[in-house]
């Protein structure tokens, strides 16, 4: 992560005229981070989290910048059974680290590729968390909007989708094999500056 | 735009070809329920009276012996379906362990799990009250030496048994006939088997036919 990261700034320092710093906060809602049956079908997931999301990019050239983005998202883990809400694990944190790449699209719309690390941070160390959490590769995509309102400030909204596998020691302990492919989606709003 | 394009197309195509996680059969369960009369009874306490309030006698340390065994039995499970505290007051507690010999059955209705040892015995009394599709709180459970404790270091032997006797009242409510099962009669075993894990978890999930009541 840490050389991607030097490759993508390196790469970026001869066209960087300007650090671009964002931060935006939003929600991210999860698929099931675990499916199950017991008698009958159980599953794990994660409510709708509230999302703090801090970020850094350089322009590559005129067309592509690269950057770093740290997400943190926290939410209780619900256990369904047969849809049903019948318990949870306490609260769990995810923090997503990335790098990516982003370019236009329309003037003030853009994509933005990405590739990193996702860490759960359970509260508590217990059920499927009581072995510790878990750190996976994560793949994400998503659109940025852009609305200046100055020279150096900017209003920005995101949706991200991104990504990743999860399973922990405590699972696999138990006979799990594999891991749940988990898929999120987030929106965010917040503030970008320019740096001179 | 379409160079950029193409690699989120195969990363989102990657994400959503993936599979779930594989779940591990839990073909080995044991016999957990109790048959009263042409009645087969199943237990597990209901999620909203999790954690289970245990009140212990504050004698030959087992109140750290039946926090062992909670742990142990916490762990079996992946969903948070059990949990227990110790309480310090007996009136509102769910279980009450007693270090002491048990009493004759009050109630014709209480069915009585007995536990042997070469140091130690237990015992666990099941009330069905008198619909027998009610399990009469607080469930009674006991532990107690066969010797003078001050000549012989039953540590062990109180540790598993209080195991033993947890099993009972989270709803394995039968002995299985292997030794290496926690639930086995004369329990050895320090930690659970599968087949004691299995059929927690499975019993836990099973619709029950028993309530709590006081």
């Amino acid at each position: 992560m840490r050389s991607l990261l030097m490759l993508l700034l390196v790469a970026a320092a001869p066209a960087a005229a300007q650090v671009r710093l964002a931060a935006r906060a939003g929600v991210t809602g999860s698929t099931a981070i675990v499916k199950d049956q017991i008698v009958e079908d159980i599953k794990v997931v994660p409510a709708l989290a509230p999302t703090l999301t801090i970020g850094a990019s350089l322009a590559v050239n005129p067309k592509l910048r690269a950057d770093l983005e740290l997400a943190y998202a926290t939410s209780t883990a619900e256990v369904q059974e047969s849809g049903d809400q019948t318990g949870d694990l306490g609260s769990v944190g995810t923090l997503a680290y990335t790098v990516g790449l982003s370019g236009p699209i329309l003037s003030r719309l853009s994509w933005r590729l990405s590739l990193g690390g996702l860490t759960y941070l359970p509260s508590e160390e217990e059920g499927i968390f009581r072995d510790g959490g878990h750190t996976t590769l994560l793949f994400g995509a998503g659109l940025d909007w852009r609305q200046p309102i100055s020279t150096a400030w900017a209003i920005i909204a995101g949706l991200r989708y991104d990504f990743h596998t999860f399973t922990t020691d405590a699972l696999e302990a138990q006979g799990f094999t594999q891991s749940q492919q988990v898929q999120r989606m987030g929106l965010s709003v917040g503030a970008a500056w320019d740096t001179p | 735009m379409n160079r950029h394009l193409l690699p989120l197309a195969v990363v989102l195509a990657t994400g959503l070809a993936c599979s779930d996680i594989a779940t591990p059969a839990r073909d080995e369960p044991y016999e957990w329920r109790l048959v009263v009369g042409t009645d087969t009874l199943s237990f597990h306490w209901p999620r909203e009276m999790l954690p289970v309030r245990i009140w212990v006698e504050d004698s030959l340390d087992m109140p750290a012996h039946v926090e062992h065994g909670i742990g142990i039995w916490r762990d079996a499970f992946l969903y948070g379906e059990y949990d227990a505290v110790l309480v310090e007051d007996s009136t509102d507690a769910d279980v009450l362990v007693r270090v002491l010999t048990p009493p004759p059955k009050a109630v014709a209705t209480a069915a009585r799990a007995l536990t042997a040892f070469p140091g130690c015995e237990g015992a666990t009394d099941i009330d069905t009250a008198a619909t027998r599709f009610q399990l009469q709180l607080p469930v009674r459970m006991y532990v107690y030496p066969k010797f003078d404790p001050a000549l012989v270091d039953l540590s062990e032997c109180f540790e598993i048994t209080a195991t033993h006797e947890i099993g009972h009242s989270l709803g394995i409510f039968r002995h299985t006939g292997d030794p290496i099962d926690m639930m086995f009669a004369d329990p050895e075993a320090t930690v659970l088997s599968e087949r004691d894990r299995q059929t927690a978890e499975v019993l836990s999930h099973y619709p029950p036919n028993m309530v709590p009541v006081r």
